[in-house]
This record gives C-alpha cells, sequence and structure tokens, in this order.
C-alpha cells in the first residue's frame, strides 16, 4: 500500500486524530468477539476504504490478498481447533497411527475449525483495511510529524524520515547490482539463486550506502543537527478532527458495550 | 486481553533491567548523527531484504519461519556488527517496525510488544556475554535466543490473544524449531557478509 494522491474527507483529516483512530481500531479488533461486531468494525472500514476510492489496481491486489489470507486462515484453524463439540470432515493422520500420530495427537479438519477460521479472517480483513485507509490517506512524512507531535522523540524522527528516503536509492541501488551480476553470468533462479543473490547483493549494497549514510549524516552535523526540527508546516486539529473522533470513540464503546447483545 | 497486558508488563520489566545495568555500568546509550543513519539504513535494508520473502516463501504455511529469519537475522546481525554497542539492536529492530508500520502496514501498538522483546533480549544478551558479535560462537548464541523468543511469543501470545488464532503445540514447536534454524543460519551468514563490509568501511576510504 501506498500514499494516493486524492481530496477526499479522509486525506483533509489531521494525521493525529487517523493516529489515534488507528490506535482505537486496533483494539477494537482485539476487543471484539462477536461475529455482528466483527462484521460491523470490518464494514465500516470497507467503507472508508470506498471513500478513498482506490484505483482497480488496488482493489484487486486488497481482494488477492483477503482471499489468501482466509484460505490460510481456515486451513490453519480447520487443523488446530480445540474447543468441543467438533466434527473431522477429513482426517490425515489417526491418532493412533505410529510416531507422528502419537506426536501430534492426531492431525484431521474440522468443520467448526473452518467456520471459526472464516470469523476470525474479519480481524485480519480489518487490521488489513485499517491499515491501508492510514497508509493511503496519509502522505509518510505527516504521519511522522503526527508522531512526533504526539511525543515520539525527535531523533526517532529522524531515523524513520531517513530510512524512508534511503529506500526507493537502496531499491535502484539493488537492481543496478543484481543486474550488473547477472551479466556477469550469476544464476539468480529458484531457492538457492535467491540465497546467491543475497550473498552477491549485500555486500556492495551496504559498502555502497554506507558512502551515502556518511554524507547525510555530514551535512546534517555540519548544519549542526541536534534532532529538533524547524517545521516549514504546523499541523492543525480542528473541529472537524475532533467531531470525527469524537463520534468514532463513541461508536466504537458502543459497539464493545454492546456486542454481548448481540451474540 | 489479560495475557497481552502481562506481556506488556514484561517487556516494560525487561526494559527496566536493561535501563538499570546500562545506568550502573554508565553505559546509557548516546548514538552521534552518524549511528543514527547509519541505523537508519539498516531499516530500509531489513525492510527491503525481507521482501522478497513475504510475498514468496514466508507465505507458504509449514516453512514460513525458516525462510522468513535467515535473510533478516543476517541484515540485522551486519548491522550490529558495524554498530557494536547497546542500543543498537533496539535502535534497529523497532526502527524497521516503524518504518514498516509508516508505509506498509500502519501504526498498530500491537506490533510494539513484539518488536520491543526482540531487542531488549539480544540487548540484554549481548550485555551478559560482554560480546557484540565478535565470534561465531555469540553470533550463534543471539541467532538463537532470537528465534526462540520470537517465535514463541508470537505462537503462544500473538496469535491467540491477539489474532484469536490457535496452534496446536506440535506446531508450535515445528515453527520454533525453524525459526532458530533459520536464525542461526542468518546469524552465521550475517557474521560472514560483514568481514567484507567492515574492511571496507575501516580500510576502504569510505
Amino acid at each position: 500500500m501506498k500514499y494516493l494522491d486524492r481530496e477526499t474527507f479522509l486525506h483533509h483529516l489531521d494525521p493525529r486524530a487517523k493516529i489515534v483512530l488507528g490506535l482505537l481500531g486496533a483494539v477494537m479488533i482485539v476487543a471484539l468477539r462477536t461475529p455482528f461486531g466483527l462484521f460491523l468494525l470490518f464494514a465500516m472500514l470497507l467503507g472508508a476504504f470506498g471513500l478513498l476510492r482506490p484505483a482497480r489496481g488496488t482493489v484487486r491486489t486488497t481482494a488477492v490478498l483477503m482471499a489468501t489470507a482466509l484460505c490460510f486462515t481456515m486451513i490453519s484453524q480447520g487443523f488446530f481447533y480445540g474447543l468441543e463439540p467438533r466434527t473431522a470432515i477429513l482426517t490425515i493422520v489417526a491418532p493412533d497411527s505410529g510416531l507422528l500420530g502419537r506426536i501430534t495427537g492426531g492431525i484431521a479438519i474440522y468443520r467448526e475449525g473452518l467456520l471459526y477460521g472464516a470469523l476470525q479472517s474479519l480481524r485480519l480483513f480489518s487490521a488489513m483495511l485499517l491499515s491501508a485507509v492510514i497508509v493511503m490517506s496519509t502522505y509518510p512524512s505527516d504521519l511522522l510529524l503526527g508522531m512526533e507531535r504526539l511525543g515520539v522523540p525527535g531523533r526517532i524522527g529522524f531515523l524513520v524520515t531517513v530510512s524512508i528516503r534511503f529506500l526507493p536509492a537502496l531499491i535502484d541501488e539493488a537492481n543496478r547490482i543484481l543486474l550488473a551480476q547477472k551479466l556477469r553470468g550469476l544464476d539468480l533462479k529458484g531457492v538457492r539463486g535467491g540465497f546467491r543473490a543475497c550473498r552477491y547483493l549485500l555486500p556492495p549494497l551496504i559498502i555502497d550506502s554506507l558512502r551515502n549514510a556518511r554524507r547525510i549524516a555530514l551535512a546534517a552535523e555540519v548544519r549542526a543537527f541536534t534532532g529538533k526540527k524547524t517545521l516549514v508546516r504546523e499541523l492543525s486539529f480542528s473541529l472537524r478532527d475532533w467531531l470525527v473522533l469524537g463520534f468514532s470513540t463513541t461508536g466504537m464503546v458502543l459497539l464493545v458495550m454492546f456486542q454481548g447483545a448481540f451474540s | 486481553m489479560n495475557l497481552y497486558i502481562g506481556s506488556l508488563i514484561l517487556v516494560t520489566v525487561l526494559g527496566a533491567v536493561l535501563f538499570h545495568i546500562l545506568w550502573t555500568r554508565r553505559a546509557v546509550p548516546s548514538f552521534s548523527i552518524q549511528d543514527l543513519v547509519t541505523a537508519a539504513l539498516f531499516c530500509s535494508l531489513l525492510y527491503i531484504a525481507i521482501l522478497p520473502f513475504k510475498f514468496g516463501l514466508s507465505r507458504v504455511p509449514l516453512i514460513q519461519s525458516f525462510f522468513f529469519s535467515i535473510p533478516y537475522t543476517a541484515t540485522l546481525f551486519i548491522g550490529i556488527r558495524l554498530i557494536p554497542r547497546a542500543g543498537t539492536a533496539t535502535l534497529i529492530i523497532c526502527g524497521h517496525s516503524l518504518l514498516a508500520q509508516t508505509i506498509s502496514s500502519g501504526i498498530n501498538p500491537l506490533w510494539w510488544p513484539y518488536a520491543l522483546l526482540a531487542s531488549f533480549i539480544l540487548e540484554l544478551y549481548f550485555l551478559a556475554t560482554g560480546n557484540y558479535l565478535g565470534s561465531m560462537k555469540n553470533a550463534l548464541g543471539a541467532g538463537f535466543l532470537r528465534g526462540l523468543t520470537v517465535y514463541l511469543y508470537f505462537y503462544c501470545f500473538s496469535a491467540p490473544f491477539i489474532w484469536h488464532q490457535f496452534f496446536a503445540p506440535w506446531y508450535i514447536a515445528v515453527q520454533t524449531a525453524q525459526g532458530i534454524a533459520g536464525s542461526m543460519i542468518g546469524a552465521s551468514l550475517g557474521l560472514y557478509l560483514s568481514k567484507p563490509i567492515i574492511s571496507a568501511t575501516r580500510y576502504g576510504g569510505i
């Protein structure tokens, strides 16, 4: 997921409001236990994702990621469901079939586990959508500015900002080195090729990047950088931010309080 | 939820022990701008190094821990070898976690104890041994500890109490064993790859 340049309601919210809403959403993902509550949270986040008007490719990627998460969660929970009653629909290793059966206590797919996995997938989908909404509607530097305003030390903000700046340069450099290694006859196919690529890529990439790092550090030091920044842009928390924060918090608290009534 | 809060308390206690040791030894970490930029470089490198595995082999159930931990540990340990002192592991692991959350997965406090635990365990190990990956034995020990802590915490705390997913004990044992093996291979790879990098830093005019 990456920042999406749009003029939507979510884009205009203060990054601090989005960070706080993100934290609340993360707590909700853990606290909600009923299918109704989880579905409502998922529906709200899906609505917020739709508000961003994402490109068709992004929607397709999100759908593929969700389908993969659904499959893996259903399969893993189908195998490891431990509550009773449970109905085995396919026994792979019987409990009394040799050493493997004794160690594992038997491996089977349970119907209730598959259903539990499908329900728990809503939790994963919500986490996925929550991240997508925050990342796609907030420019990374604004997110960092918001974090700094919420009390994250300046030096940590500097560390993350510099890491973000390093990323595209590192990817370019890595591609260049890999191309050079391929031209020299390095075979990068398969798992072995992947490890070989690591071995031949990392040292030159790090050595070259360290050179850049020294240059950046020198530039910051000669300007007497202490970790405190003189900001060109200040964040402003408006009435709209307070309203969104207030309504969302109330809604979330009510949902947690009344989730039992809908179970 | 109670166990999640329990894990938060555990991380806080570990952090307090670490800080106390550093305070009594008068070795509270203080990083220069150059160290910070180098750590930032390793945060980005960690992000890039695990990308191919994140979307490839690490999504395949049963073998994900092994394939994920090799590039992660190798890159992390090269970073620690370049800035061999207290606080580097925390800076790189937590910095990478924040970076990944800022640009791709969204700020999620539920993952913070995971990153802090992985960092504090390594810091305490380095402090106890008085060695920052100076030998292969130390690197293998650190790799073992990283694999053991991170995967046990994930499968015993994060998965059931955050994601409400349950795994059979034998599956947790298999994943943890793979995580330990992967981390130890990554540790030895990191140590092996860091040698030419350190030589270049010392004698290559970087």
